[in-house]
């Protein structure tokens, strides 16, 4: 009799142990998920790389939408410089692009394959855009010209 | 009586993962709210606009024949196709309307200004040559995500 029930307690405790180990097996995957979920979704601001470029992107539209031809323009982007480069992504091709054409500006400070851009209603030619580091600081220089009077490529 | 203490063990995992759900939505939240829902220039290039048609009609650049027959693009130095697709502008002179694009009635809307899905929009009245002028503009465009 003694012996059952020494039998029938250990079988109990067992039970109880595996119980404990199932259930504390899927709350580490559920808190593994959430924990790594969270670290992607602060990952992913890249250091505020979007607020940035939409910062820059806004700037660079009205300082051109209130440009006239003959304006030489100068930047200071040291901070967006400094933001592109902590995301490798400090490229002079790709930092700012302008396309005159398309009346559109493009800013990219961080490592994804999009970049930010918005369109100036000011019917002008940007020409001579130019990205120099260490002036001192980095800034951006770019001319402004009549649409058709022709220029060098931006 | 083993089954009826696993079934409150499971209930507990319900509450634990409403918990989690519950704190995923706060620390969301609060990222947003740091990062900022986004840079809204609208009014800013609204005003833009307006003071540079103001400025075309003020120079002599323009005049109501070229607002009415949309020949001020040119000479006014806008870009039509952009300002068609991203802007609203209505030109009045005196009472009458000699340009409109866009729409300018959601300009008098009050309350749309906290909503984006409405233009921001400016508005300013001067007087040239002894004419009252009248110019409505408003912007809608955003800073947009493009591939490549």
């Amino acid at each position: 009799m003694n012996s059952l029930l020494r039998e029938a307690i250990l079988k109990n405790s067992m039970n109880k142990q595996g119980s404990i180990f199932y259930d504390s097996a899927i709350y580490l995957v559920l808190l593994a998920f959430f924990a790594g979920g969270l670290f992607a979704l602060i990952g992913m601001q890249e250091g505020g790389a979007a607020i940035w470029e939409q910062y820059y992107i806004s700037q660079i539209v009205r300082v051109v939408n209130a440009a006239q031809p003959g304006d030489t323009i100068v930047l200071d982007m040291q901070k967006a410089s400094e933001i592109a480069a902590k995301n490798d992504a400090l490229n002079k091709e790709t930092l700012i692009i302008f396309s005159s054409v398309e009346h559109e500006v493009c800013v990219k400070l961080s490592s994804s394959t999009k970049k930010t851009c918005m369109f100036y209603f000011n019917d002008v030619l940007v020409t001579d855009v130019h990205f120099a580091q260490g002036v001192p600081g980095n800034v951006l220089s770019f001319n402004v010209r009549e649409f058709n009077s022709g220029g060098t490529n931006e | 009586m083993n089954k009826r203490a696993s079934l409150g063990e499971q209930s507990m995992g319900v509450v634990f993962i409403f918990f989690l759900a519950l704190i995923s939505i706060g620390i969301a939240g609060g990222i947003y709210v740091f990062y900022g829902s986004g840079v809204d220039a609208r009014a800013i290039d609204a005003q833009q606009l307006a003071a540079q048609v103001r400025e075309c009609i003020e120079s002599g650049a323009a005049n109501s024949q070229m607002f009415q027959t949309e020949l001020f693009f040119e000479p006014c130095r806008l870009e039509e196709n952009i300002l068609s697709e991203y802007y609203t502008l209505q030109v009045k002179e005196g009472a009458q309307k000699i340009y409109s694009i866009g729409n300018p009635e959601a300009c008098r809307f009050t309350g749309t200004s906290e909503n984006t899905a409405f233009p921001r929009c400016t508005g300013i009245t001067f007087i040239h040559t002894g004419t009252q002028y009248e110019i409505i503009a408003g912007s809608s465009q955003k800073p947009r995500k493009v591939s490549g």
